[in-house]
């Protein structure tokens, strides 16, 4: 089929993929040469095409940003920590629809560290993490994970922020096609930016997080619609 | 002697007394001050001597502006540089620095890692984007290093403290120079 694995290496790293161990299994029982190289090429040909049906989402954990004491930003009567809880709890409804196990990091109006957010998400094991925030600006920005430089993640107590690193293409994907369904619906511009994110750094799945423009839409009114687009965001990746 | 002569007398013995306690009171005075003057002088800032120019980065928009700043010195340049640094957003047009943050304390530990300690308006009067919040953390970081430079990373307290986070993005539980940035020395 031309031009099937066109583009797998750029978008997912042949390393991020396990061997098949049902395909290596019978060249314990053949004999023939031939027949030992067979299974191993139709086994390179499945690792290198697999990508082309699609990413594995079933977890996905969404994490409202700030609580408790720390609001965030404020825009009139809605403040961050309340609007992100919000538009958490409506895509976790909208992930549910389309049979996704979606869990949040918090469900109450409470503050959470750092850390705390991180064990918590990776206690979920999640196939893609979302961060929902929102800024005082008029597009929507999305982060993914900068990891400090080389120095800083060498063998030392700060290697543990690194873990992100192998997951950074897919990443940027994801963001990407999330990006694209939310400037369509609500005809605003988007940015992607590389922040050094403790919390995006520690995530060991597609990680990414999202700042809601609080100018150019309505926090309360749009909720729907970005639970919608942001649900089809993942779907769009997912299909990939 | 008549009553007008003796009048004249006791006015005049009157007059002299009060003038010569005028005299000697004046002489106190003067004597006084002019002793402790040279002092006083020697404790006001008179010449270039006494103010230093340190540099100080202001987060502006996505990127950092450093303007050197003429400061008296009262305490070390770090801590001066610091609170330049939160008096700038009126004048300089950072936005991402809080209002009303003090600067405690800073301090050098005896591994090069150089503490700053904030108060509580870092967190609660931070406003912004996890662009805005690490912004101010570069800026808190090289304005530290730029006055310090032998600091190998910089740890930022919050009422003498470790903390978290400013505004819920960036972690500093961690020296934020290797931590964060990718960019402190490893600590003797």
């Amino acid at each position: 089929m031309p031009g099937f694995c066109d583009g797998i290496r750029d978008a997912n790293p042949v390393g991020d993929f396990r061997p098949l161990p049902l395909l290596e299994k019978p060249a314990v029982y053949m004999d023939n040469v031939k027949m030992r190289i067979f299974p191993a090429i139709i086994s390179a040909i499945l690792f290198l095409c697999l990508p082309a049906f699609g990413q594995d989402v079933r977890n996905i954990v969404i994490d409202p940003g700030h609580g408790g004491y720390e609001t965030g930003v404020s825009l009139e009567n809605t403040k961050e920590k309340d609007f992100s809880l919000a538009l958490a709890k409506a895509l976790s409804e909208r992930l549910k629809e389309n049979r996704k196990k979606a869990d949040l990091t918090r469900t109450v109006d409470r503050h959470m560290t750092i850390e705390e957010r991180s064990a918590s998400a990776e206690s979920h094991r999640p196939d893609v993490f979302i961060s929902i925030h929102a800024a005082d600006t008029g597009r929507f920005t999305f982060y993914i994970s900068r990891i400090p430089g080389a120095e800083a993640s060498g063998a030392d107590q700060y290697a543990a922020s690194g873990r992100q690193r192998e997951f950074l293409e897919q990443s940027r994907e994801l963001a990407r096609t999330m990006a694209d369904v939310l400037k369509e619906e609500f005809k605003l511009d988007a940015a992607l930016r590389e922040l050094p994110l403790g919390l995006l750094n520690s995530m060991g799945a597609p990680a990414v997080l999202i700042e809601i423009p609080f100018r150019g839409l309505d926090p309360e009114g749009d909720l729907t619609r970005l639970s919608y687009a942001i649900a089809q965001g993942i779907k769009n990746y997912e299909q990939q | 002697m008549n009553n007008n002569s003796r009048t004249a007398l006791v006015l005049w013995a009157i007059f002299s007394v009060l003038f010569i306690a005028g005299i000697y009171g004046g002489y106190l005075y003067f004597s006084q001050k002019a002793a402790p003057e040279g002092e006083e002088a020697a404790s006001v800032p008179v010449s270039q001597e006494d103010t230093a120019f340190l540099k100080v980065y202001y987060p502006v928009g996505g990127s950092l502006k450093m303007q050197e700043r003429p400061v008296p010195r009262k305490s070390g340049p770090s801590e001066e540089a610091l609170k330049e640094l939160f008096k700038g957003r009126e004048t300089q047009g950072a936005v991402a620095v809080p209002r009303g943050v003090k600067v405690n304390a800073v301090y050098k530990g005896e591994d090069g890692i150089v503490y700053a300690d904030l108060s509580d308006e870092v967190k609660t009067n931070f406003e912004g984007s996890a662009l805005d919040e690490l912004m101010l953390v570069t800026a808190i970081y090289e304005t530290l290093s730029a006055n310090n430079p032998m600091m190998a990373d910089a740890v930022i307290l919050v009422e003498a403290s470790e903390a978290d986070s400013i505004g819920g993005h960036i972690s500093i539980a961690r020296p934020v120079g290797r931590g964060v940035l990718g960019r402190g020395r490893r600590a003797r």
